[in-house]
Parts: structure tokens; C-alpha cells; sequence
């Protein structure tokens, strides 16, 4: 309702019908096609065996490429024990990824991960710039080697963690 | 709170109880740590024994950097590298 001397504003979107419109409807079109820079990390349920996960990992990498997205470090930090249980879940695959992609291609990866049973949590987070030197994580038996040095081999025994590398043969 | 540090000097003026030395934030300058949420041993250095994040007053990290600590040691917490609490 307009009174004399009120002051309304109506704001709405741009007709897209019009000039303006139609600038407006390619600004959205060209912000879907900006690549961001993401780090993204999922947890795969215990029971799978390292080349389920592999496959889950490849699959997601996929999903990238096929939007004209690059995945270009991968790290899989092994069978980690978890501080609490995920799922009845005492253990988890760690994998790691840093992707270059559309914000689309990512909710897609997104949502394929929501649906599958097998990945109990996962992690995107928007990054500036993208590290592409090995994580603290796949240092970790250097730092314990220090403290244990006569030891130092029969613990390195356990579970070390893989570094899988975009295109290698993996487990 | 037992497990926090704190370390009192002595000072002979009276009604001064606890002199602490002014350190820096660990996170600022040339050389400085980073906050990784995977860097889990870094940022354990930053929790009491329950799993909880220490207030800066104890930690000297500036307010910038312990803000974002606090959205590290968080998303730790999530991909349960860190726990949010110990019994």
C-alpha cells in the first residue's frame, strides 16, 4: 500500500526478458563456470578393502573430470583408528583430495558421497591456494622414528600410509 | 583449572600476585607455525587434557589466529582426529 509521501522500494530479480535481464542471467551462468580451488576429504567405512576404496576415489575423481574439473594430489592415510566410533565404526579410510573445479561439479561429488552408504563422513572445504607437498599426515613415522630409533623398524611395519598418485597403479 | 599452566614469578611489591612474562603469539611473524586442522599434534598443544581449546589468556595466540585455531581444532574434531571431549 503507497501512501502520499512514504517512500517504498520494491526490489525483485532482473526480467529476464529484458537487457539487463539477460546480463544479469549470464553473470549466474558465468559464476558456475569459475573454477574454485578445494580440499576435500572422505572417510570410507572400515570394511572395505583398499581397492574399494581406490574405486570410490576414482569414481569421484570422474566426476571432476568430466566438468572440466583436475584432481591433482590424492593421499590415502591408511586404516586410521578414529577417536570415537562413527557408525559402530572403530576405524576408517582416509583419503584426501585436492580438487580444482566448478562449484557444480563439486555438489555433485557432494551429493554422490551423501548417497553412498560406504563413506561414513566427508569434508570440502574452500581453499585459496592448494598445497601440493605431501600432508602432516603422511609425515607422521618420520617424527615417531626420532623418539624410537632402535625400534624404528619393526614399527614401520604397520600400516603405512600410501600415497596415491594421480594415474599410478594403486593396491 | 589443574590443567592449565601457569607460572608465577615472584614480585616483592606486595598485593601483585602472578607475574607471567609476555610471549608472542606463536602464530604471528616470520617463521610461524601454521594452523592445519591435519596437523593434530600441532594443534593438541592447544587443548586441555579434556579435549577442550585453551583460552588465550593461557596460550598467548593472538585473536585473529586463535579464531581460526578454534575452526581447525573443530573440524579436526569432525573427522574424529581430535575428540571433543575425554572422560
Amino acid at each position: 500500500m503507497q501512501f502520499a509521501g512514504s517512500r517504498t522500494r520494491v526490489v525483485g530479480y532482473p526480467c529476464p526478458a529484458t537487457i539487463a535481464g539477460l546480463r544479469w542471467v549470464a553473470t549466474l551462468i558465468e559464476r558456475n563456470r569459475k573454477m574454485a580451488l578445494y580440499e576435500c576429504i572422505f572417510i570410507a567405512r572400515q570394511d572395505l578393502s583398499p581397492a574399494q576404496v581406490n574405486d570410490l576415489l576414482n569414481t569421484y575423481k570422474d566426476v571432476i573430470s568430466s566438468q572440466q574439473g583436475t584432481v591433482s594430489r590424492t593421499e590415502y592415510w591408511g586404516l586410521k583408528k578414529m577417536v570415537y566410533d562413527i557408525k559402530k565404526n572403530a576405524r576408517g579410510h582416509y583419503v584426501l583430495m585436492n580438487i580444482d573445479a566448478t562449484s557444480a561439479a563439486v555438489k555433485e561429488m557432494e551429493r554422490l558421497m551423501y548417497i553412498n552408504e560406504d563413506i561414513l563422513r566427508y569434508l570440502t572445504l574452500r581453499m585459496e591456494t592448494l598445497d601440493e607437498k605431501p600432508s602432516v599426515m603422511m609425515r607422521v613415522k618420520t617424527g615417531r622414528d626420532y623418539e624410537r630409533e632402535d625400534q624404528g623398524r619393526y614399527h614401520r611395519e604397520d600400516a603405512s600410509p600410501e600415497v596415491i598418485v594421480d594415474d599410478a597403479p594403486t593396491v | 583449572m589443574s590443567d592449565y599452566q601457569s607460572s608465577s614469578s615472584g614480585s616483592s611489591k606486595p598485593g601483585q600476585t602472578f607475574f607471567r612474562p609476555r610471549r608472542s603469539c606463536p602464530f604471528t611473524g616470520e617463521g610461524a607455525l601454521e594452523i592445519d586442522y591435519k596437523d593434530v599434534k600441532m594443534l593438541s598443544r592447544f587443548i586441555t587434557e579434556r579435549g577442550r581449546i585453551m583460552p588465550r589468556r593461557v596460550t598467548f595466540v593472538s585473536a585473529a589466529k586463535q579464531r581460526e585455531l578454534a575452526i581447525a581444532v573443530k573440524r579436526a574434531r569432525f573427522l574424529a582426529l581430535m575428540p571433543y571431549i575425554v572422560k
